[in-house]
């Protein structure tokens, strides 16, 4: 296991020197600047603006980070040749995955760590009621990254950076058009629409995570509901890791 | 075969399919063995298939056919890649990361204990005489400087057998000399050596034993006094081969 | 079993370990109403951000409407909240979306909102001034859901002026409705003038027979001082 959090280590330590933690920076900018500028508004409508666009920031940085630095995590090492350094040393393939998606997701957790808690500080700071519903939007967000850093994680393993990021913006959108699509295939004939319906439940369900929308009017999702999403994303992460192993298994460097 | 063979290879090819789905052999039909605490020198043209053959011993190339085992196991074992080391051709490590973490980070790939890290670590640094800029970033670093670090991290786990590829070639003479003065250390400690090479001069002082590829075939292999006439240099044996062997490619 | 295969068969576990965390999340309550259609934005503010999008954002703002109805509107006869605003907002962005203002023209007036029908319409028929089937649907709905068959009548002589059909017969389906409405307000005369029009401009020789008998039977009507018949609402 000390190989793995050793690849870890140096994964998050390539994102730090990168200064991929800047992004931080320029979300305070984005929220400092929307609060000023909002703050010409109508009482009202310039906070329920500042609680939307502070949910919806936190989520494009941190997806945008996932997908950018995740399709060229992999990349990297082979375009580098590192992953020659590491592999020839006793490590198997899939710590080295392992290793990578953990360093990548312990940048993303600090930064949407930093994020949220800057956007709960700037809420209350405002005046606005916090409330747990705030909370959990922030954990789904995070559980969402998970998911899709994995994913990208997984496209990385056989394509390239640009291919990998075409693929899981379009899984992004998809995935978050889900309840849609669940609902065009209720209407598709008997046959094609059990095809569609296994189609619906491995494409990535991402319209569990958004409760942006919600929480902002004071929604607060059910202990249940928390319990699912959760082992939703904790398992269908690990699918796409386990299959990101067995694709990687037999890669050829 | 004997059992002090460290590595032993039959029948072993690598054919790509090229993007056109054609394929294209790099690797044809490789016998060869080498023993324990012998250094084997492969030389060939660029694109002969040294490499190849390298990253097949090291797995991180499937044969297409034939076998190869390393240390008597299959070259996928991590097992067996705790007992080797390898230096691949032109490295460029993580260039983020100072001479020193990058040894430790590969210190820990091994599991070692902290106590065991820290005097390899030491050791190695001193060895590869980098000691002074082993707090740099690696960035920083010159190509022999890089060769030097990349020498010491084949060797972070004390390897039976260290592949080494294009170990000499691009250096400036006092990069030459001190890379050339580590390879005769560890041949004097009893390491078995492994390296690709196109400089004839390093091959002939530092080998016991050579290999010719050339378009993916073993032209010879043996010693250097079985294979060199007397007063014949390496260089113009090698030159010889080849060209023999292409003059048999295409007859007139 | 090979390292790949084995992680192979991990993934499909783990796969159908989250496909049952679906499962059970979709089985849980949902709320009352759906919060997405709380708040809609105007049609300006979205065409702002569409930056050059604005007709796939309609398409999915019609999709997520279309669930919207399928989930909640046919399952239940619950009324509907922002359906006008959502609307306005797809053929705000989408002007030349037929579809969408015909599903919500009759959407809005089976909400009990026949004016905003009307008003989703005319828009429509400001922004394809061409087009017969925006007056058509207007004539349809002022004659089934409000019984205003002065304005119907209006609608459909409109929507027999127009160019621009949905299908071949609509000019001549117009004028016989238009025809219909004067009757059934008393205005034969209208409604005769409007069937010896038809019988003048129609080739085909069943629809000439068509204007003919009922220009014939409207004549005998105004002849005879009899009331208007009411045959003509039995298909409401």
């Amino acid at each position: 296991m000390r190989s793995l959090f050793a690849i870890a280590r140096n994964t998050w330590l390539e994102t730090i020197r990168d200064r991929i933690l800047n992004t931080i920076v320029l979300f305070a900018l984005v929220m400092i600047a929307a609060s000023l500028l909002l703050g010409q508004l109508s009482a009202g409508q310039d906070i329920k603006i500042i609680k939307d666009l502070g949910l919806a920031a936190i989520n494009f940085f941190g997806v945008v980070i996932a997908v950018f630095v995740g399709t060229n995590l992999l990349y990297r090492e082979l375009d580098k040749r590192t992953v020659f350094v590491v592999l020839t040393k006793p490590v198997s393939r899939w710590r080295f995955l392992g290793g990578k998606l953990l360093g990548l997701l312990a940048t993303l957790t600090v930064l949407s760590g930093a994020m949220g808690g800057g956007y709960l500080l700037l809420l209350a700071s405002i005046g606005v009621k916090l409330h747990s519903g705030l909370y959990i939007a922030l954990g789904f967000a995070w559980f969402e990254l998970l998911v899709l850093t994995t994913l990208t994680l997984l496209f990385a393993t056989f394509t390239t950076p640009v291919l990998s990021a075409v693929y899981v913006l379009a899984l992004y959108f998809i995935g978050h058009n889900l309840n849609t699509f669940r609902h065009l295939v209720e209407q598709t004939i008997p046959g094609i629409k059990e095809a569609l319906l296994a189609l619906f439940y491995v494409l990535p369900n991402l319209t569990l995570f958004d409760i942006k929308n919600q929480v902002v009017y004071g929604f607060s999702p059910a202990p249940v509901q928390i319990f699912w999403v959760g082992v939703y994303a904790v398992l269908y992460s690990l699918a796409l890791y386990a299959l990101a192993a067995a694709v990687f298994a037999r890669r050829e460097f | 075969m004997s059992n002090d063979a460290v590595i032993e290879c039959s029948a072993l090819t690598k054919t790509y399919k090229t993007f056109w789905g054609r394929p294209s052999t790099s690797l044809d039909g490789l016998d060869l063995v080498v023993r324990a605490g012998e250094t084997f020198g492969l030389l060939g043209p660029n694109g002969a298939g040294k490499t190849t053959s390298q990253k097949l011993f090291l797995g991180l190339l499937r044969p297409s056919a034939g076998s190869v085992r390393v240390l008597g196991q299959s070259p996928d074992e991590p097992a067996v890649r705790s007992r080797v080391g390898f230096l691949p051709e032109n490295p460029y490590f993580y260039t983020y990361l100072t001479g020193r973490e990058f040894l430790e980070f590969c210190a820990d790939l091994f599991s070692m204990s902290a106590r065991v890290k820290q005097e390899r670590v030491t050791s190695l640094l001193r060895l590869v005489r980098m000691e002074e800029s082993a707090n740099l970033q690696m960035r920083r670093y010159s190509k022999g400087m890089l060769q030097r670090i990349g020498i010491a991290q084949a060797l972070i786990n004390d390897p039976e057998l260290v592949f080494l590829d294009e170990p000499t070639s691009g250096l400036d003479p006092l990069g030459h000399k001190q890379i050339t003065d580590i390879i005769l250390e560890l041949k004097a400690q009893g390491k078995t050596l492994f390296f690709n090479s196109h400089v004839m001069n390093d091959v002939q002082a530092l080998c016991d034993r050579i290999g010719i590829l050339h378009r993916g075939r073993l032209l010879v292999c043996g010693s250097l006094s079985e294979l060199l006439m007397p007063g014949e240099s390496l260089e113009a044996f090698f030159v010889r081969t080849i060209e023999r062997a292409e003059l048999s490619r295409n007859p007139g | 079993m090979s390292e790949r295969l084995r992680f192979f068969l991990a993934a499909l576990v783990a796969l159908c370990g989250a496909a049952y965390a679906v499962t059970s999340i979709r089985a849980l309550p949902q709320p009352e109403i759906d919060r997405n259609m709380l708040f809609v934005p105007s049609g300006g503010l979205v065409r702002g951000g569409a930056s050059g999008y604005e007709n796939l954002m309609a398409d999915v703002l019609w999709l997520s409407l279309l669930q919207y109805f399928g989930e909640r509107y046919f399952a239940s006869n619950r009324r509907m909240v922002n359906l006008e605003k959502m609307f306005r907002l797809i053929t705000a962005l989408d002007s030349r979306f037929w579809f969408s203002y015909w599903l919500g023209a009759w959407a809005l007036a089976d909400n009990g909102q026949p004016e905003a029908a009307l008003d989703l319409l005319q828009f429509g028929e400001r922004h394809n001034p061409m087009e017969a089937s925006y007056p058509y649907t207007q004539g349809f709905v002022h004659f089934l859901m409000r019984s205003d068959y002065e304005s119907a009548a209006q609608c459909f002589v409109r929507a027999a002026e127009k160019p621009v059909l949905e299908w071949p017969e609509q000019r001549r389906f117009s004028q016989s409705m238009a025809a219909r409405m004067y009757r059934e307000l008393g205005r034969r005369e209208l409604a005769l003038q409007i069937w010896l029009n038809m019988r003048e401009q129609s080739t085909d020789r069943a629809l000439k027979d068509i204007a003919t008998r009922n220009a014939q039977r409207l004549q005998a009507e105004i002849e005879s001082g009899a009331p208007p018949s009411r045959g003509a609402r039995s298909h409401r």
